[in-house]
Order: structure tokens, then C-alpha cells, then sequence
């Protein structure tokens, strides 16, 4: 017994030890997706996943092919989002030839776990209709669940998977005369 | 005896259908409209209209699951069961489905809940022993009218393409919706799926129909016509590679065509934006604008006559362009090969072509290949298609980086080539200004146009292969997988003579935009050597075992 417990416990730690070679950091991009029309704004970000209470330090950077103007981002947080350090919610950037991406970096915490979001809203302001272009950013609190509101997953009988809700319904019975 | 046989018969009939109910109504869902004020744009929740659910399925089902009946609604969302048991507990399901032989199959799923298709149901109700009319209808306030929203788009666009061609058939086409679509973002993913935001706190596009068929759009050229289209990000500013400039732009103008509304918008939470397909300001047109083909197009089509629009073709001319000469274009496809093959069609409103394509800067066209250009923009963008000859070095082919990254003009150059006899032959692509640059390139076979193979190692310099070919005409995207300012190559194809490489094994990366990597290391930087990384995985898993030898006896 004692060997078996010895044996797994040394088997395994290596394993944790290359699965922790990658540590818990998430990242993402937005580039090479077949987008809709919007402003010409891509996102990247790095993130890591914390524990409740703990910092979680998340890095944006936005690029764009655009060589002058104004960029505009507006900045979202989910309600259970606490700022460890102050977070401004209206940020501009300059624009020019010379600088290629601009950096965003936020450190928040949350009570509660949960997945959650940074949500940004850019624009591009040069002076003649500008477009947005959102993005958001996953925030991920110790489990990190993904809460489904109301939503009820079942099989027909032809075993076709199925989310059911309830429509708004009016029966009426047409007594003989009314048909 | 017979006769009573058939006494007896009738009085049997008419038993079970003293025990037998029709049950009918109308399916509806809640449509939530836009309001555009100047360039912005949001959802109104004060302003919901009730809509058909046109073509839809519905289902007649019983306490136990089972499916009693299935019919389709018609396009007014009316639908009928006759004959169902009486007095039964019956209710009424409506799925998020299209589904008519040799017409079409849509469908609208969850793809963060199994790819789930949506449904909603009525209550289990008695059927008792008398007709009864149940009407059902999706809300927008419960969440479940956003499928019933999408598919009412995607008919819309069918039916537009169903005007031009009756016989017409699409293919599988599932929508991926889900609340939880927050970071997916919206697009057509090539294949038979669209995925749609959904954040509702954020961006969704579930009743933001321009844009569900801007999207379909690009399934209907992947099926019915041909989109060489390399995707990416991309706006109406942009100086795009012409193939993205055709595809997105006629994306924008199905969209318009098929609600005849120009107003293209894209509500984002509280706030969003729009733009007018037709009347927009006139920022960066030309060949390479998808804003200059999407004005253009709609103008091909619309009733309107303003300024040099003098033309009110239709959907039909210009569906049966895309389906037949732009399919079949030996160039690869952009406004050149789409408006050569339209006044070819239409040769007797080729001057009026013309007269529309020229208020968006742009040459007379006169071959799918964009010859003659007036250049206006810089010397490196020109000409779009350059020839090689079998056995000649073609020299000086140069991509730049000055517009953007990846899907922008001249990030890729197009070389044509003919083969005259079945063989292998090497192809060599080298740089000519530095060894720093990466370059790739894809072969084309044009006769049926065909992508014929894609050559993309991490070779500093250079790309070559030597390949089958076999006669016939060919194109060569040639493009470079870093970023620089400029790249330039020399390109063989045949006879493998020395094309000069200028130091082979340097390592030096021009990054002449000084951009900082977009993301941090974190952890260990492993070693990039295999044979290194092997041995150290190799001691980390065996190396425990070192130390129990003992007890397991080794």
C-alpha cells in the first residue's frame, strides 16, 4: 500500500510538474478571425486565473492598421469585478505611424467564483463616421462556472439534443358553431 | 351485404373522427427594431414588433415525448394538425429549424450547450373533443425569440436568391447563438457554420439582420459561386487585398439588397453604428475599397438613378454573374473579375457599368485581371498580376506591409504562369533584399480553378518544391509570414539555375514597425531544440522511478 502510494505520488508529480510548466495564464486574440465590418481594432490579451481574493493582472494590447487619429476605449466591468488598483473607464489614444499597439493593464480581484469580463468598446475617431468594434476579455475566478440562465438541455425521442423554454401561449377551443 | 359492409364502414370512420381533433394557430416571435439616429445606431426594447415564424417546425407531441404530428409553418407562421387523438395531453413544440427537400436545411444551436438545436414549447394541454387554434410566440423578454430572429434573416436571403433562381438548392447551414457568446465574435467559418454573438450585455447580433446576411453572404459564394476571399479584419477604410475587397464588400451589399434597406448597422449594447451602403462618404475608394464594391454593387442593382448611376439591373443579372463567369474566372476573385464577366453578360449596358464603377476612382476594367491601372498609389502595388515565363528568373516581386498586416494590399502578389507539358518542376522563391524575410506561397490551378498546394516551412529566405504539374494556366500567391516594411523575391519556375542567396544563415529579423511582442512569457522558456526537449521530458517522467527502484526491484 505504502509503495503504491509512494509510486503515484512520484509518477504524478512530474506530470503536474509539466502541466505547470504552462501555468494558468490564458491568452487570446482576436486576429485572422473572419470578422464583420467595425473598426479596424484588434485585441490580444493575456490573463491569469486566480482564486477568489487573489489579483488577477490582465494585459491588453490593441493594435490597428490605422496611421493617424484619435482611438477611443471604453471600459466595462462585470458587476462582481472589484479594482485592485484604479482602472480608468474612458481611455484615448494618439495615433501614429511610428506606434503599432497600445497597452491596457488592469488588476482586479472578485469575491466570488466565476468567469467574468473586461468589456471594451473602440472607436476610431477620424472625423468623418466612426465605427466601434467591441471585445471582451475573460476574467476567471477560482472555478470559473459559467452560469446558464434559465436554459434546459434535453434529448427528443430522435435523441437530437434540445434546449426547451417556454414560449407565450394562447389556446382557444372553437366550440362547433365558431368553425 | 355489402351494403351493410359500407354502413358499417362509414359508421367506423366517423367514430374516429368523433375522437379525432385538429389543432392549428400561428407561430410568431418578437422582433426587436433598430433606431438610427445619424451614424448611430441602437436596439429599441420600446419598439418590438410580433413577426412570422415562416417556415418552421412544429411539432404535436405527447406526455410521454413522442411526436404525434410535424408540419412546417407557411410564411404567414400559420400551421395545421388534423387528426389528432382527442382527449389526450398534447403540446406544441417549435423548433429553431428550416428544414424543405432540394430547397434548404437551417437550423439554429446552442454551441455552448452541446450544440443543442433551440426549441420552444406550449403547455401540455388536454386536446378534449373539439378543434382548438393554439398560437405560440418567442419572446424577446424570456430570451428564446433570438434563433426564431436569425432565421427569419437567413429566409429573407434565401428568398431574395430563390426570386432569381428557382431551382436553386442550399446546403447545410447550422447557426451557432448562444447568450454565452461573448468573446466568439461573429463570423462564417467556411464550412456550414455561422457563429453569431449573443452577449447581452454587450455585443449580439441576433436582430442585427444586415449583418446575419453579410455573413451568409460569404456561405453563398463558398457554395453557389466562389470565394477566394482570405478572411481577416476589415473595414470600410482599409486598403484590402482584392480579393477581401470583393468579398467583403458584396457581403455589405446582400445585405442591402436583400432587406432593400441600405442602412447597414450594428447595435452593441446600449450604443452601436451604421453606415448607408449607397450614400456614405466616399473615404479611400477604389478597386482595393469594400466600401467601393459594396456602393458599387448596390447600384448595379437598385432602382435609384443618382449621379453616374444610371442602371437598375437587379438581383438576377448579377446572381447569375456570380454563379456562373465569377465561379469560373480564371483570375482570382475580385471587382475586375466580377464587373469583366457583368459587361460581358451585358454588353449593352456595358457603358453604364462603366460610368458606375468610374464614381469610385476606378479605371475602365477591361480584363478579370485589373491590367492597366492607373496607379495612384504607391509603386510597389502595381501591377497586381506579373508573368512569369518557364526558365526566366522573374525578378523584384515586392510585398510591403505599409497598409496592414496579412489581408491588406500587397501583402500578396500574384504571378500567372503557363504549363505546356505534364512534368515535375521546381519552384524557387528567394529574397532578393536581405535573408530575413519568410516567404510562403499557394499554386493555383485555374481551369477548374482549384487551390493545387500550399508551401509554408519556417525557411529564412526562401521557399521552394519541386511538384507535378500539369499543362494548363496556374497563379502563384507569393506572401511573406513577417512582418516588414518590404520584402522582395526573385521567382523561378523550371530550370533550376542558382537564384543568389544572399547570407543564408543569418539570423537577423527586420521588425521595422518596433512592435513589442503581444503577449508576456510566463514560466520556463523550454529550449527549442527537439532532441533536448526530448531528453529533458524523457528524465522528468523516468527519473521518479530512480528513486523506488528499490522497492519495485529494478
Amino acid at each position: 500500500m505504502k509503495l503504491q502510494m509512494k509510486l503515484k505520488a512520484l509518477l504524478l508529480t512530474p506530470l503536474l510538474l509539466l502541466i505547470g510548466l504552462n501555468a494558468e495564464v490564458m491568452t487570446g486574440t482576436t486576429k485572422g478571425h473572419y470578422s464583420k465590418p467595425g473598426a479596424p481594432i484588434d485585441m490580444a490579451y493575456v490573463t491569469n486565473s486566480v482564486d477568489k481574493n487573489e489579483t488577477a493582472d490582465i494585459n491588453i494590447t490593441l493594435t490597428t492598421t490605422v496611421r493617424r487619429g484619435t482611438m477611443h476605449v471604453l471600459l466595462t466591468l462585470d458587476k462582481n469585478l472589484t479594482e485592485v488598483s484604479p482602472v480608468e473607464k474612458e481611455i484615448t489614444f494618439e495615433i501614429t505611424p511610428e506606434q503599432k499597439e497600445y497597452n491596457l493593464n488592469l488588476k482586479l480581484s472578485s469575491l466570488e467564483d466565476g468567469l467574468y469580463y473586461v468589456r471594451l468598446l473602440t472607436k476610431i475617431d477620424k472625423g468623418v463616421g466612426s465605427k466601434l468594434r467591441a471585445f471582451a476579455v475573460p476574467v476567471t475566478i477560482g472555478k470559473g462556472r459559467v452560469r446558464k440562465k434559465g436554459v434546459v438541455m434535453m434529448k427528443a425521442m430522435n435523441g437530437e439534443n434540445i434546449t426547451v423554454s417556454k414560449a407565450i401561449e394562447t389556446i382557444k377551443v372553437l366550440k362547433k358553431e365558431d368553425e | 351485404m355489402f351494403h351493410k359492409l359500407s354502413i358499417f364502414t362509414l359508421f367506423l370512420i366517423s367514430t374516429f373522427s368523433l375522437f379525432a381533433v385538429d389543432i392549428s394557430g400561428i407561430i410568431e416571435y418578437e422582433r426587436v427594431n433598430p433606431r438610427h439616429s445619424n451614424a448611430s445606431s441602437r436596439l429599441d426594447f420600446s419598439n418590438i414588433s410580433n413577426k412570422p415564424a415562416k417556415e418552421v417546425l412544429v411539432e404535436a407531441i405527447d406526455s410521454d415525448g413522442a411526436v404525434l404530428s410535424s408540419t412546417f409553418t407557411n410564411t404567414q407562421g400559420f400551421y395545421k394538425f388534423r387528426n389528432l387523438d382527442s382527449n389526450i395531453d398534447i403540446k406544441i413544440r417549435v423548433s429553431a429549424k428550416m428544414q424543405k427537400k432540394d430547397a434548404w436545411f437551417v437550423k439554429v444551436t446552442d454551441n455552448s450547450n452541446g450544440d443543442s438545436l433551440y426549441v420552444i414549447e406550449g403547455r401540455l394541454e388536454n386536446s378534449g373533443f373539439n378543434n382548438s387554434i393554439r398560437n405560440l410566440r418567442a419572446s424577446s423578454r424570456l430570451k428564446n425569440s433570438p434563433p426564431f430572429a436569425i432565421l427569419d434573416s437567413i429566409h429573407q436571403a434565401m428568398k431574395k436568391v430563390h426570386e432569381a433562381d428557382k431551382n436553386v438548392e442550399f446546403s447545410l447551414l447550422n447557426i451557432s447563438w448562444s447568450i454565452n457568446n461573448i468573446q466568439t465574435g461573429t463570423y462564417y467559418d467556411g464550412t456550414e457554420n455561422i457563429v453569431l454573438q449573443g452577449d447581452q450585455q454587450g455585443d449580439s447580433d441576433e436582430y442585427d439582420g444586415h449583418i446575419i446576411i453579410h455573413e451568409w453572404g460569404h456561405f453563398f459564394e463558398t457554395k453557389l459561386s466562389r470565394a477566394d476571399n482570405i478572411g481577416g479584419r476589415h473595414g470600410n477604410n482599409d486598403s484590402l487585398d482584392i480579393r477581401v475587397a470583393f468579398g467583403e464588400g458584396f457581403g455589405n451589399a446582400l445585405s442591402a439588397i436583400v432587406t432593400d434597406d441600405p442602412i447597414y448597422f450594428d447595435t452593441i449594447g446600449g450604443t452601436g453604428w451604421n453606415m448607408n451602403i449607397e450614400t456614405a462618404h466616399h473615404e479611400t475608394p477604389g478597386w482595393f475599397s469594400e466600401a467601393s464594391v459594396h456602393r458599387i454593387f448596390y447600384d448595379l442593382y437598385d432602382k435609384d438613378r443618382d449621379g453616374e448611376d444610371n442602371l437598375a439591373l437587379g438581383f438576377k443579372p448579377l446572381y447569375q454573374v456570380l454563379t456562373n463567369g465569377q465561379k469560373n474566372t480564371p483570375a482570382f476573385t475580385s471587382l475586375f473579375s466580377f464587373i469583366h464577366e457583368l459587361k460581358k453578360e451585358n454588353p449593352s449596358v456595358s457603358s453604364k457599368i462603366d460610368e458606375i464603377v468610374s464614381r469610385e476612382n476606378i479605371a475602365t476594367i477591361e480584363d478579370a485581371y485589373g491590367s492597366n491601372r492607373v496607379s495612384n498609389l504607391r509603386e510597389d502595388d502595381l501591377p497586381l498580376y506579373a508573368n512569369l515565363t518557364l526558365d526566366k528568373t522573374l525578378t523584384n516581386i515586392c510585398t510591403t506591409n505599409y497598409y496592414g498586416l496579412h489581408n491588406k494590399l500587397s501583402d500578396h502578389k500574384y504571378i500567372r504562369f503557363t504549363i505546356n507539358e505534364n512534368k515535375t518542376y521546381p519552384i524557387q522563391v528567394k529574397q532578393s533584399n536581405g535573408n530575413n524575410a519568410d516567404p510562403e506561397f499557394k499554386i493555383f490551378k485555374t481551369s477548374p480553378f482549384e487551390k493545387y498546394s500550399t508551401q509554408e516551412s519556417e525557411k529564412v529566405g526562401r521557399e521552394e518544391v519541386s511538384i507535378a504539374l500539369t499543362k494548363g494556366e496556374y497563379l502563384l500567391d507569393v506572401y511573406n509570414s513577417r512582418s516588414m516594411t518590404k520584402a522582395c523575391f526573385n521567382i523561378r519556375i523550371g530550370d533550376k539555375s542558382q537564384i543568389p542567396i544572399l547570407n543564408e544563415n543569418s539570423d537577423d529579423v527586420e521588425n521595422s514597425d518596433n512592435s513589442k511582442s503581444t503577449t508576456q512569457n510566463v514560466g520556463f522558456a523550454l529550449p527549442e531544440n527537439k532532441l533536448f526537449l526530448t531528453l529533458i521530458f524523457i528524465v522528468i517522467l523516468l527519473g521518479p522511478l530512480f528513486f523506488i527502484r528499490k522497492e519495485i526491484k529494478i
